[in-house]
């Protein structure tokens, strides 16, 4: 699998989203079930999943799925 | 379902898929068993939601109420919100450090002036409940905090805020060991246990307003789980042990007696050790052994026969040594014990014995204990399997009970008749009123018992002490004592009077399967006849509502003679008038000094 694989589908077993197309320039407050909740455990899996510590400065600047996707590749 | 979400935890994957495992738990058809509210300091959504998830696991659904985010204080004492009228059975109050504040402090005076403050806060707060609600409570207590003031002295230093903590929690633990139905969820052996380092989470709680760590959710309402299946009798009874590199390393078969590793010559024997103590532990709170083995007998008895070794053959109530498949030996074990398989855990190091076990009987819990024994007894007590709540000396002696009990058995094949053998067993019998000596053991036999149960209800502490307290409600239990031993209390019954009607309604009534076949619930029925009519009761209405355990007493009522009424799909009403009762000859009499 993929990082970017892996991505959409810890967004979309941590939104419950299933349907809606979700790409790299998708703004992640605009996917249905993300909120800051949801956005904390994203964060939560993507660092189990990459054994990344993310700062919480970092955390802000996600905007688009692509943003998340490059701080992976730089960070891994 | 088909993947495992505990025995252990599966952290990871609750916290990824909570959602999806959510969605699917709640296809389950379950009726509605009881209603928990949550008065929360801090975030309570997903305490609720994997709380629910680890219910619906165990095929409990709840009703949930959720207070406003830290509105605790103001929904319990002054009633807002929908506690009040939402009745539950269970309040949880979610406290913790982040509730309590805990300023610079300069003198003893204020220090004691703020500890008053916060003791005095919890317990308007749960009197307040008490009151209202007549319902169990379950309190955290308070976890330390990441940073001392006076470092090492903190503890120790009336200034300090351990040791302020330490008072608060010695209250709480005051309060509980009083109260009867008001449980501590322990969150500060929690957060010892995972480190406060890692419990402490500035951006749970800046995200999220959850006041600890939010990828420690699971575990943390696993804990509160384990309470709330304590305190409704689901817990483990039987503990199945295999032998070879569990109880010892190495094969007993092969390997000799002399060459099995246990006892203090070195540190993998030392490790066996450590574990079969921790057995005899678990034991010690009222847990039975049993031994499912792939080995010959002779060789199964030598290795427990061992110098060094702690557990002793009689330490079990059942050991099959043989070359059956395990599967085929629990089921054996569980007829002789009389007891369901959904109360047995199986422990064996080989994985595909612990597949075979799984598969074929899916209701026992087979724990994934790992390939190191070091491992087994922490992944063990994190599966929680053997909380308890209350605790009598009954618990001690079981493991005698159901030893008692197979000598029984043998006794029986020497008899032809079984009323003959059941005169031999010069049984006698004594049935009192509930009273306060014996109402931990009451408690836990109403909440245990699955198969000789009418009603399937479960009472918490509170509706056993109404039932003590209350003049419209009888309560009955029965002890019995044969020429084997004590048996102890084994049988309990409470009902309501209706006055106008006449009436007395049989609200529960169970019998431990320890005793079944002994007539004992004639000799039960017949003394519950001589009490009631002392009430001048006319009619005695009994329900018998059918589950997946207790089919053993679908026709109970009928054959004390009562008439069926009426019956829905989850009820059966049955009615007898007093007058017509004709008492049912036993072979067991009366002792007053059992």
């Amino acid at each position: 699998m993929t990082a970017n694989d892996l991505v959409e589908e810890i967004i979309r077993d941590v939104t419950n989203n299933h349907n809606e197309i979700i790409s790299s320039e998708t703004q992640v407050m605009s996917i249905e079930g993300w909120d800051s909740l949801a956005h904390l455990n994203i964060i939560f899996a993507i660092e189990a999943e990459f054994n990344l510590k993310i700062e919480l400065g970092e955390i802000e600047n996600f905007k688009k799925v692509a943003d998340l996707l490059e701080y992976i590749e730089k960070n891994t | 379902m088909n993947f495992r979400i505990y025995d252990p935890l599966e952290v990871k994957l609750l916290l990824r898929k909570k959602n999806s495992i959510l969605a699917s738990l709640r296809k389950k058809k379950l009726k509605n068993k009881f209603k928990i509210a949550i008065l929360g300091g801090s975030s309570t959504e997903d305490i609720k939601l994997f709380l629910e998830i680890f219910l619906l696991m165990r095929d409990i659904k709840v009703d949930f109420y959720e207070s406003d985010f830290n509105s605790y204080y103001e929904e319990a004492v002054f009633g807002e919100g929908e506690l009040y009228s939402f009745k539950p059975d269970i309040v949880f109050i979610h406290t913790t450090l982040r509730n309590i504040k805990i300023p610079p402090i300069k003198s003893n005076n204020e220090c004691d002036k703020l500890k008053n403050e916060i003791l005095h806060k919890f317990e308007t707060i749960w009197s307040h409940i008490q009151e209202r609600l007549n319902c169990t409570i379950i309190q955290n207590n308070i976890e330390f905090p990441l940073v001392r003031s006076f470092g090492s002295s903190d503890s120790s230093h009336n200034l300090g805020k351990i040791s302020l903590i330490n008072e608060v929690n010695d209250y709480i633990y005051n309060y509980a060991k009083k109260h009867s139905g008001f449980y501590v969820n322990d969150i500060g052996y929690l957060s010892s246990y995972h480190g406060l380092e890692n419990w402490h989470h500035e951006r749970s709680w800046s995200m999220g307003k959850y006041s600890f760590n939010y990828s420690l959710l699971p575990y943390f309402s696993f804990n509160l789980f384990s309470i709330i299946e304590s305190i409704y009798g689901l817990k483990k009874k039987v503990l199945v042990l295999d032998l070879d590199n569990t109880l010892w390393g190495g094969v007993i078969g092969d390997d000799g007696i002399h060459n099995i590793k246990i006892g203090p010559d070195d540190p993998e024997s030392e490790s066996f050790s450590r574990f079969q103590e921790y057995i005899k532990h678990i034991q010690g709170t009222g847990v039975v052994l049993a031994i499912c083995s792939k080995n010959d007998m002779a060789n199964a008895l030598e290795g427990l026969s061992h110098p060094h070794s702690i557990l002793k053959k009689k330490d079990f109530v059942s050991i099959k040594a043989n070359w059956e498949h395990k599967s085929s030996n629990i089921i054996e074990i569980a007829k002789e014990l009389n007891l369901g398989l959904d109360s047995f855990v199986f422990i064996d190091d080989n994985p595909v014995e612990r597949e075979e076990v799984r598969n074929i009987l899916p209701q026992i819990s087979v724990p994934e204990i790992g390939k190191d024994i070091n491992d087994y007894i922490k992944i063990i007590n994190q599966c929680n399997y053997f909380d308890r709540l209350d605790w009598s000396e009954e618990d001690t002696k079981r493991t005698n009970l159901y030893s008692e009990n197979l000598e029984r058995a043998d006794e029986l094949i020497k008899f032809v008749d079984y009323q003959d053998y059941l005169e031999s067993l010069e049984m006698k019998s004594i049935v009192k009123e509930f009273d306060n000596e014996n109402f931990n053991r009451i408690h836990s036999l109403i909440n245990k018992t699955n198969q000789f149960n009418l009603t399937t209800k479960r009472y918490a502490d509170s509706e056993v002490a109404s039932v003590i307290n209350d003049n419209n409600k009888i309560g009955l239990y029965g002890k019995l004592i044969d020429k084997f031993g004590d048996n102890g209390l084994i049988t309990v019954m409470a009902g309501s009077i209706d006055h106008k009607k006449s009436t007395f309604t049989i609200d529960m009534w169970c019998m431990s399967c320890r005793v079944f076949k002994r007539d004992m619930e004639f000799y039960f029925f017949n003394k519950i006849i001589d009490k009631i009519k002392l009430h001048d009761i006319k009619e005695i209405i009994g329900i018998y509502t059918p589950s997946k355990k207790n089919k053993i007493v679908e026709s109970m009522y009928n054959k004390l003679g009562f008439i069926e009424k009426d019956s829905n799909s989850e009820n059966q009403t049955f009615i007898l008038k007093t007058e017509d009762y004709k008492l049912i000859n036993t072979k067991i009499g009366e002792n007053n000094d059992c």
